[in-house]
């Protein structure tokens, strides 16, 4: 043994090498951390960028209008509709009565549509808004953070969902094989061979979809990504002699899958989740080109992208969208190579 | 004195890690003369196989780093030559047979082929017609029966012993000058050995070659080798021709290799043994597809009985595919089989996973690979542990406790439990191994060749560790294994199988001084010289045969047995 001196004290576990072999892996980690402080970001964005501010102070009172909505009577306004703050007259009525307004950085959402242009939209990156506006007369930069958002949510409330069900299945079509396995690839190998687009195309011309029907129907269609990853690190484990010793012992079937076999399937499953985020990021954007994707209120980067395509003497549009999912694809791949080289047992480091 | 044909001087090699570099062969020098075998004998990890493999610089280069040295081969050095010459001299000059004929063979194509292949590089053969000829008559001469038709075969219709000589044949097809076998008879069985190692020497002579002949076991390097270096953690510890080795061995670790035969008898048995086991008409039958609808039905194991008394040791001995395994995992009930299985006078055959979960925790097994017998993802505590959490409520104090006193049992540092399997040697895992099974205080063993893919002083260890254990709780064995000389040691009642047949079964000394059955036979004719000597010499001497103490029942339990 090499390391005699450090008996006592506990060595690495297997996760904490595999941290070890991720950080030196350079560009993974620094990727990891772009990615998280974008992401971070996005998650952030009612309070980066928002038409609302984050606190009002009225009458001695405190109001939070990103969270509430509060209608404009209760600022010494005249309607009982939800208030307006960039409205002059609020900002003066709530200032004259000694109280104070936070706002966020940049005071545009993605649906604030910008009034007050010399040029007609959309208008080029100003010192206003950083990224000019779109055609439609919303500021760029608020819907690519809030766009970011939506998408990242979306790729990984997909990927969460279908892994469990591909690994579920995948599981147990490895685990007890023969009729199980057969009849489950037959049933898969049908299922890839439906048209998922079209399907889309269809189900959004009988209603309109929103953020969870995609979801739903992405899902429905997704979740074989997996299954044949997991199905063969299951076949393959299953033969190894500590299976056939756990069984010896008297384990269930469960607990061997799961204490056993899993764990090990996991560095296999693991290596595909940043490829499978990417996909799900890529299908949600490219329905939104098409035109088939989130409603037309919400903020999209795919929507962006026609935008930037059909405006092209409006060139800021169609390349700050590119970059941005250039950038984030290129993340997520990096941070997935990183993953699969600290999983991969050959690369040994201590 | 000739010019050596191959003559390596002060060779060093390290392997480049992330951490620095790693020595794996330290300053070595020797050389080998035309039509002369080398041999190269250590344990696992002495650095010989990296020795054999920068000679033809089959290392990717990436990986390691040649610190220091030559290799001198028809006056040119080996280690700085280009790329254009090394492939000139591969397979023309040197070739070299592998370890494991199984995978040393391209399974897609056929014999011909890659014979073919070699003749079409080294030869400029290329007419087919010229080079089956040619082909033929090799394969002929390394012992394939009916060599025409066996062209078209593929590697895996043919059965471990004949890859090896088609390995063989591929190899001198060239004629080379030096042919270097990295344990090429580790993999087979003990009476396939013996035909090898007869081929190789002949060969030899006959094609004025000369061998670097590697392996870890003393007794086949024997049979082969004029020189023998012996290596220890990458260096050369003794180089000598092969009398002296044998008969003066001046090297500590030489001494101790070649002592390294199993000593000493089985645990003596206790007073009036109960029955722990008995098993009856156990079948094992396995269905291939003919067709469509069409089955056929296999025996592989085929009317096994056996009685395992306690603390008793049963070995169950035969070549692979004899169906010793199967005969162990149908025991276990960890596969389908018919027939009757008593256990403590308990009838398990037939009771379902459930109702058996409170006798998995009595019989208890140690399989073959130490590699592949533990979760590389659990540690050591984890591991041991498993079987107490599946069967025993325990508080987690107590659960530690056991593992700590199980792993002194079966000697590893308890300190130690908080690693992870790929940290330990193969030996130690094997103690893992059994700790696991250990811990649930079984009062049967089932060990399936639990020392086969270790070392022989490793071997011999977890040997006397194995009986230590036996006297110290009265623990029934089912060893099953293909050496005959650890059973000798180590079990009282001995079971010979060949496919799928108890062909001969009787006590140890019986088996081993009289065999009555022609396989028995033939295995015990494959042991080593001095191993024979020590049973004559003990059977003529412990027990004198008294024609008037003929055990009946045992001999009438061949007759039945033996068909």
């Amino acid at each position: 043994m090499t390391n005699k001196t450090n008996q006592s004290s506990a060595p690495l576990t297997i996760n904490q090498r595999r941290w070890q072999r991720f950080k030196n892996n350079r560009r993974g980690y620094l990727s990891l951390w772009l990615f998280a402080i974008f992401f971070l970001l996005s998650l952030l964005s009612n309070v980066l960028m928002n038409d609302k501010p984050i606190l009002i102070k009225y009458q001695d009172h405190f109001y939070f209008p990103i969270i509430e909505t509060y209608s404009e009577s209760s600022f010494g306004g005249d309607f009982a509709t939800p208030a307006n703050y960039l409205e002059p007259i609020i900002i003066e009525n709530i200032e004259q009565s000694g109280g104070y307004i936070i706002w966020p950085p940049f005071r545009y959402s993605y649906k604030t549509l910008v009034y007050n242009t010399e040029t007609t939209f959309p208008t080029p990156p100003s010192a206003e808004h950083w990224l000019g506006t779109t055609d439609a007369g919303f500021d760029v930069m608020a819907n690519l953070l809030y766009g970011f958002r939506v998408s990242m949510l979306f790729a990984l409330l997909l990927c969460f969902v279908t892994s469990l069900i591909g690994i579920f299945f995948g599981a147990l079509q490895g685990y007890y094989g023969g009729w199980v396995d057969l009849f489950g690839q037959r049933i898969i190998e049908i299922w890839n061979g439906l048209p998922v687009l079209f399907m889309i195309i269809l189900l959004s011309s009988i209603m309109t979809l929103n953020f969870w029907w995609l979801l739903a129907i992405t899902i429905l269609f997704g979740w074989t990504a997996l299954v044949g990853v997991v199905r063969a690190e299951f076949l393959r484990t299953r033969n190894f002699e500590y299976i056939l010793a756990a069984k010896a012992l008297g384990l269930s079937h469960h607990k061997i899958m799961f204490r056993h076999i899993l764990p090990n399937a996991m560095v296999a499953i693991l290596t595909f989740l940043p490829f499978i985020l990417c996909g799900s990021i890529t299908t949600l954007t490219s329905l939104d080109f098409l035109g088939f994707g989130l409603p037309i209120d919400s903020p999209s980067l795919g929507r962006l992208l026609l935008q930037g395509k059909n405006n092209l003497q409006a060139p800021w549009l169609g390349i700050s969208s590119f970059l941005i999912i250039a950038v984030l694809l290129s993340l997520l791949i990096f941070i997935g190579e990183a993953v699969r080289d600290a999983f991969d047992p050959n690369k040994g480091v201590n | 004195m000739n010019q050596p044909l191959l003559h390596i001087n002060n060779l060093s090699i390290a392997f480049k890690q992330s951490h620095g570099l790693l020595p794996v062969v330290k300053n070595i020098s020797f050389s080998i003369q035309e039509q002369e075998t080398v041999a190269l004998v250590g344990e696992s990890g002495s650095g010989k196989s990296i020795t054999a493999l920068s000679i033809l610089q089959l290392i990717p280069p990436e990986k390691v780093i040649y610190n220091s040295g030559e290799i001198w081969f028809a006056n040119q050095n080996l280690l700085s030559v280009s790329n254009k010459v090394m492939r000139k001299i591969r397979g023309n000059h040197i070739s070299m047979i592998f370890q494991d004929p199984m995978v040393s063979l391209n399974p897609l194509h056929t014999i011909e082929k890659q014979l073919f292949e070699v003749l079409s590089i080294h030869m400029g053969i290329h007419s087919h017609n010229l080079a089956r000829s040619e082909m033929i008559s090799y394969l002929e001469r390394v012992g394939i029966k009916n060599a025409k038709s066996r062209l078209n075969h593929y590697p895996h219709q043919l059965s471990g012993g004949e890859r090896q000589r088609v390995m063989i044949a591929m190899a001198i097809l060239t004629k080379p000058q030096l042919l270097i076998a990295d344990e090429p008879t580790t993999s087979l069985d003990i009476s396939v050995q013996a035909q090898i190692i007869q081929l190789l020497k002949e060969l030899k002579s006959e094609l004025n070659m000369s061998m670097l002949f590697i392996s870890h076991n003393l007794s086949v390097v024997r049979k082969i080798a004029d020189n023998i270096a012996v290596m220890k953690y990458g260096e050369i510890v003794e180089f000598n021709n092969r009398h002296r080795i044998f008969l003066r061995p001046e090297h500590q670790y030489t001494k101790l290799l070649i002592n390294s035969e199993p000593e000493g008898n089985p645990i003596p048995l206790p007073k009036m043994p109960g029955i722990l086991l008995n098993v009856n008409y156990l079948n094992v039958e396995v269905k291939t597809k003919l067709g469509w609808f069409k089955r056929q039905k296999r025996k592989i194991v085929d009317d096994v009985a056996l009685v395992v008394h306690e603390g008793e040791t049963i070995g169950l001995v035969g070549e692979s595919g004899s169906g010793k395994t199967t005969t162990a995992l149908a025991i276990l009930r960890l596969i389908k089989s018919q027939g009757d299985i008593w256990f403590d006078s308990h009838y398990l055959s037939k009771l379902s996973q459930k109702k058996l979960l409170p006798f998995r925790s009595r019989i208890q097994a140690v399989f073959q690979d130490p590699f592949s017998s533990l979760d590389p993802r659990l540690n050591v505590e984890q591991i041991i542990n498993e079987g107490l959490r599946a069967h025993k409520k325990l508080s987690h104090s107590e659960c530690e406790q056991k593992v700590i006193h199980i792993m002194q049992e079966v000697g590893l540092d308890p300190n130690w439990r908080y690693r992870y399997p790929s940290e330990f040697s193969g030996g130690q895992r094997q103690r893992i191994a059994l700790a696991r099974a250990l811990i649930l205080q079984p009062q049967l063993l089932v060990l399936d060749e639990p020392t086969s893919s270790l070392d022989r002083t490793v071997q011999l260890q977890i040997i006397n560790l194995l009986k230590l254990l036996q006297q110290r709780y009265q623990l029934s064995y089912l060893f099953i294994s293909h050496d005959l000389s650890l059973v000798y040691s180590f079990c009282h009642q001995i079971i010979v199988m060949k496919n799928g047949h108890i062909v001969e079964q009787g006590k140890r000394d019986h088996i081993f001084s009289d065999p009555q059955h022609d396989y028995t036979k033939l295995l015990l004719s494959c042991l080593d010289k001095p191993f024979k000597q020590k049973i004559q010499n003990m059977s003529g001497g412990g027990n004198k045969k008294d024609p008037s103490q003929i055990n009946w029942s045992e001999a009438l339990l061949f007759r039945s047995s033996d068909h």
